[in-house]
């Protein structure tokens, strides 16, 4: 599989430069009993590592080479791999370039790049699968036929997400980045901190725009200098206030002059020089509209993320959030509840109470009246007889 | 995406046993001549990719674009038959 992967990084040399080889102890192939050491160098790779031939099709089609037809042995397809695939791994290969190989594989990951493509067919399809889930696309198959498709998806995110992704990770480019950039700035404040120091405060009137190109970076610049400025080993004539020359913007902003500095600022012969707190600038800074926004976490400020709702919700989830909304809140079910069981325990117990009482009699007295009425109609009938058994007795 | 076309009635209408792939509403004489070619020969196969890309739009699209150079209307009309077809026989 190593190998595999190798294919595509030989096709970039640009990054032979920036990633030195790791030792080879560092990654041993992944087939050591299929690969013996006196072949590795001398055999063609695809012997090296045992492909299928269900693989090697996929590899094909990734590539738009056209298949042979569907009988062909696995020979014309090794064949067709190493003639449209790789041509350099076919023709010679030394053992430095193996290291090399392995060296790029570790990049496989990159943000976009022209070097995307070719690292998105150097997958295998599980990874690709995996990796598509990683941005939250769940893939069919990845066959022959689809796998072409599923990759060109792959690459659609990656440069549509790829600056937000290696930000978010922080390593690799993004670090490098931020870490130039950072020294930049360093640098720019240090250069700025060197002027103030050679040129001396009564300088500061000829520089009217000093602060002009620096505004987008106000905020940023003026929390780090404020930073400088609170420690001890600060410039001697800057220890704790700044003589700089006033933004066009802060005329407006800072009427009064806070001339608390030293004898450097306050015999400067011009107006226009002022000095002021860096505190106050960067209280100023914020509410400038050239300024740049703050930055996020900076200064006690919460920290607002780009995207809120990061992890994406299923339509599931969704639904279900839907359905909880309209929901009625649990303690109002509770308290119904609560009132429900009340009122039918109080229903029971009165019916417990008055069972007997109201009910009985009742029934009791319909079934005397039903008796009666039965008796009084049985007497009705038989009371003839009776009677003239009674009056045949009597008068015999 | 009109599903009015005569085409994508009568596909839609019945089951689509081995007809080919140019009964396809969307898939004229040029594209599926192109989709022979690739081996797409019949209707059936061309659902088996619809099927097997999970019935997604996006995909589908991409897929028939690439294979065929499908427009996006002539793509439109072949997922929407072919969508149509699943819901009612499949």
């Amino acid at each position: 599989m190593r190998r595999l992967f190798a294919a595509p990084a030989h096709c970039r040399p640009s990054r032979r430069t920036t990633e030195p080889p790791p030792p080879p102890s560092a990654s041993p192939p992944l087939f050591p009993m299929l690969v013996p050491c006196e072949y590795r160098t001398r055999d063609p790779w695809w012997v090296q590592v045992p492909l299928s031939k269900s693989r090697l099709k996929s590899d094909l089609v990734a590539h738009n080479v056209p298949l042979p037809s569907d009988h062909s042995r696995k020979e014309v397809y090794v064949g067709l791999h190493a003639k449209h695939i790789d041509p350099k791994h076919g023709a010679d290969f030394s053992s430095d370039e193996e290291e090399e190989a392995r060296g790029g594989e570790d990049g496989q990951e990159d943000g976009p790049s022209g070097e995307d493509m070719q690292d998105i067919t150097g997958l295998t399809d599980d990874e690709l699968k995996a990796s598509l889930l990683q941005h939250g696309v769940r893939t069919g198959p990845i066959v022959a036929s689809t796998r072409a498709v599923y990759e060109r998806r792959l690459q659609k995110l990656l440069q549509s997400y790829g600056p937000a992704e290696t930000a978010a990770n922080g390593v690799g480019d993004a670090a490098a980045y931020s870490d130039s950039e950072e020294e930049e700035e360093e640098d720019d404040e240090g250069d700025k901190e060197g002027k103030e120091e050679e040129s001396g405060k009564a300088r500061a009137a000829g520089r009217p725009g000093c602060w002009e190109p620096h505004s987008v970076r106000n905020a940023g610049n003026a929390v780090k200098s404020a930073l400088e400025a609170g420690r001890p080993h600060a410039p001697s004539g800057l220890s704790a206030k700044f003589s700089v020359d006033e933004p066009p913007g802060l005329a407006a902003a800072v009427p009064t002059p806070v001339s608390t500095s030293d004898e450097g600022s306050g015999s400067s012969a011009s107006s226009r020089s002022r000095s002021f707190s860096i505190t106050r600038m960067v209280e100023e800074g914020s509410g400038r509209p050239t300024s740049r926004r703050p930055i996020k976490g900076a200064a006690g400020r919460p920290v607002q993320y780009k995207y809120p709702d990061v992890p994406p919700a299923s339509p599931l989830t969704l639904e279900r959030r839907e359905v909880e909304r309209r929901l009625v809140p649990f303690y109002i079910q509770l308290l119904v509840f609560l009132a429900l069981a009340c009122v039918l325990n109080l229903v029971f117990i009165c019916m417990e109470d008055s069972w007997y009482n109201p009910l009985l009699p009742l029934l009791e007295g319909l079934s005397e009246v039903a008796g009666s009425e039965e008796g009084q109609t049985a007497g009705q009938t038989t009371a003839d007889p009776v009677d003239l058994l009674a009056q045949d007795s009597l008068s015999g | 995406m009109s599903s009015t076309s005569q085409k994508h009635k009568d596909f839609v209408a019945e089951p689509m046993g081995e007809k080919n792939v140019m009964s396809l509403a969307g898939i004229g004489e040029a594209l599926g001549r192109r989709l022979e070619e690739k081996g797409f020969d019949k209707a059936y196969v061309v659902l088996g990719q619809f099927l097997v890309l999970k019935k997604d739009e996006e995909l589908f699209r991409d897929w028939l674009k690439d294979t065929c150079g499908a427009n996006s209307k002539q793509q439109g009309d072949c997922y929407g038959c072919l969508r149509e077809w699943c819901d009612s026989f499949l």
